[in-house]
């Protein structure tokens, strides 16, 4: 670990859940750390509480999420944070790129207003100026006619044109942690490979992405975290995580990619709200479950890889 | 966009040049004789047994002796010069007793239009941005009943409790015979409280409900969270992402009563004996009077028409989509 590095982000025992008469416990005691420059991916199967994780430590969920747990964004403590404090954080220091291909932008302003956004928001900068910046965002996500489509509105754009546009507006205040949720959903295998290259070429920029690519992750991450089933199962550098994985999980993960023969293990992810499922949330589909995997495993640390998992206590 | 207008506004010509014909037609192919319709059937008969010659005069005034197409052309040229013939119930003109009634109308409709829309939009903003909050449990339960309960039993409630228990208003009418002035300001102003109090309440209620669910449904929205993340603030976020796109259901809502505006509000005008549109509009009916009857059906389906065309105009210039949709992109 590079020493003069500091921990930007420390997120602790972080839980989510939605309570009600269908309770959903969406994520379970996360606790990660990122560093300054670090590229961290975080992995899972879609309804793992990926997208939910990111959500929570900008507190940008709705007020029926009930959260525990503490998330420090340098020194101070996000959760203790007022509206307007946070505020002055979001979009500045700490911006979110939402999925494209959903309803990511406001349908009645135009595109280039809503990626200069946070630039006269945070950076002072006057309506004209900003715009003139944000198609010049635009233009390093190879949109083409920047300066037309800059004043078009988001439902004139393709799916992965909304996409690029959107990390451009994450991207836009310069602000040192990025948090992207899934940025290569509906893009084709170019401009996967564009976006990957956009995010690598990011300087000084710290980067959370949530994505289902795997290879997009390979890609732009230094580290994977794989979450299953609201968990954190295994966290570690990238290339130890794609070469030698040591959760279940991953490794059937990883087995079900194309080049590594489509090897899909049956089975799904216990519900959220599954009583039956106390201890490890794989073990119903896990070959090498034993009587201990009703109890829940805490992580393990092997030589700076760590899994969730009591083959390795 | 300058198109998609010059569109509407000609959709909207053509469409009020048939509702006119069309009004035309049904009298003409209806059966009976239209003389029944035009001077009403107690006349009619009356003047069948007691003055035919009378009644002669009467086809010729009209023309129906005329063929179809000469007929039409008079038709259409008196509805041109606003000539809608005269009451079967005051003979006076039709357009005379419009005026006369519209001005009483107007002073409900319009205090009822400005403080319910704006009313409506406040109290439903704040109801649908914390939806389940305490203002919102409090409130919508209130307003969905005063929604749902019919006009007429909430009017005859409050007029039993207001006018006839506690006395503070008068029990009907508009004004107090003999009085001038400010005093006569002053009577009116009583008279229509009780009235204007319960429009403002039904129209308040329907645009809360209008504006609570839209925003409820908005701030879920994933732009709003987008919006929320770039931390712009709460009021930019309410302002520029939630309400912009909560005023195109609002603002069409708004233009479809504003063109209710003229035909008021029959119910609550004839339990307060208040004489205008909508009363005007039920005493033509009651009394078959088909000149006057004509006019405030031909009058209501026009101010439909034109509340329509306000509303696509305004929903134009708010949204992109519709503007792209109607080939009006700018």
């Amino acid at each position: 670990m590079d020493e003069t590095r500091q921990i930007l982000l420390r997120v602790e025992d972080l839980s989510v859940s939605f309570e009600g008469k269908n309770f959903v416990q969406a994520v379970e005691h996360v606790s990660l750390e990122v560093f300054t420059g670090d590229r961290l991916c975080i992995i899972g199967e879609t309804g793992s509480g990926k997208s939910i994780l990111l959500l929570a430590i900008l507190r940008l969920l709705s007020p029926t999420a009930r959260v525990t747990g503490s998330v420090r964004y340098r020194d101070q403590d996000l959760f203790r944070l007022t509206e307007k404090q946070l505020d002055a954080i979001r979009g500045s220091r700490i911006s979110y790129v939402p999925q494209g291909s959903g309803n990511g932008m406001n349908p009645l302003l135009r595109v280039g207003f809503q990626v200069a956004e946070p630039l006269i928001a945070h950076r002072g900068m006057k309506r004209k100026p900003a715009e003139a910046r944000a198609v010049e965002l635009l233009r390093r996500f190879h949109l083409g006619r920047e300066e037309t489509i800059a004043r078009q509105y988001p439902f004139t754009y393709s799916g992965g044109m909304r996409q690029r546009a959107l990390i451009a507006m994450g991207i836009s205040a310069g602000a040192e942690l990025l948090f992207a949720d899934e940025p290569t959903k509906g893009l084709d295998e170019t401009r996967v490979l564009l976006t990957a290259e956009a995010f690598n070429a990011l300087e000084g920029q710290t980067l959370v992405c949530v994505t289902h690519d795997l290879n997009f992750a390979r890609r732009v991450s230094s580290r994977v975290c794989v979450m299953y089933a609201a968990n954190q199962v295994e966290a570690a550098p990238t290339e130890e995580l794609f070469r030698k994985p040591l959760h279940p999980y991953t490794r059937d993960m990883l087995a079900a990619m194309p080049e590594n023969g489509l090897r899909f293990r049956p089975g799904y992810a216990p519900a959220h709200n599954d009583a039956d499922t106390a201890g490890c949330k794989y073990r119903l589909r896990c070959d090498r479950c034993s009587e201990k995997c009703r109890q829940t495993p805490p992580m393990f640390d092997v030589g700076g890889h760590q899994v969730r998992c009591w083959q390795y206590e | 966009m300058l198109l998609h207008v010059t569109k509407k506004v000609l959709i909207a010509i053509l469409t009020i040049w048939l509702i006119i014909t069309i009004s035309f037609v049904l009298v003409h192919t209806m059966p009976g004789d239209p003389i029944i319709f035009l001077i009403g059937e107690e006349e009619y008969y009356y003047l069948l047994d007691n003055d035919p010659a009378y009644l002669d005069q009467l086809i010729e005034k009209y023309g129906l002796n005329d063929d179809m197409g000469t007929q039409y052309a008079r038709y259409m040229r008196s509805v041109a010069t606003l000539d809608f013939g005269e009451s079967y119930s005051n003979h006076k003109p039709v357009l005379e007793n419009f005026l006369s009634a519209a001005k009483w109308t107007l002073r409900l409709s319009i205090p009822t239009l400005i403080v319910a829309c704006f009313l409506g939009a406040v109290l439903g903003i704040h109801a649908g941005i914390h939806p389940g909050g305490r203002f919102d449990r409090i409130t919508t339960p209130i307003f969905l009943v005063l929604n749902t309960i019919p006009s007429n039993c909430l009017s005859l409630l409050l007029l039993i409790l207001f006018a006839y228990k506690l006395k503070w208003v008068p029990i009907n009418g508009m004004v107090s015979p003999g009085v001038m002035g400010a005093a006569r300001t002053a009577s009116i102003l009583h008279h229509m409280a009780l009235p204007l109090f319960i429009l403002i309440i039904f129209r308040t209620s329907g645009d809360f409900m209008l504006m609570k669910s839209t925003v409820s449904q908005i701030r879920s929205e994933e732009y709003v969270l987008t919006a929320r993340s770039k931390g712009i603030g709460r009021q930019k976020v309410l302002f520029r992402h939630v309400l912009k796109n909560a005023l195109v259901p609002y603002s069409t809502s708004l233009c479809m009563q504003l063109g209710s505006l003229l035909s008021g509000s029959m119910i609550v005008e004839v339990v307060f004996g208040w004489k205008g549109m909508g009363q005007m509009m039920y005493t033509a009916v009651s009394n078959r009077d088909f000149a006057t009857a004509q006019f405030c059906f031909l009058l209501s389906a026009v101010c439909v028409v034109l509340s329509n065309l306000l509303g696509d105009i305004v929903n134009a210039a708010i949204d992109p989509r519709i503007r792209r949709e109607a080939g009006a992109d700018d």
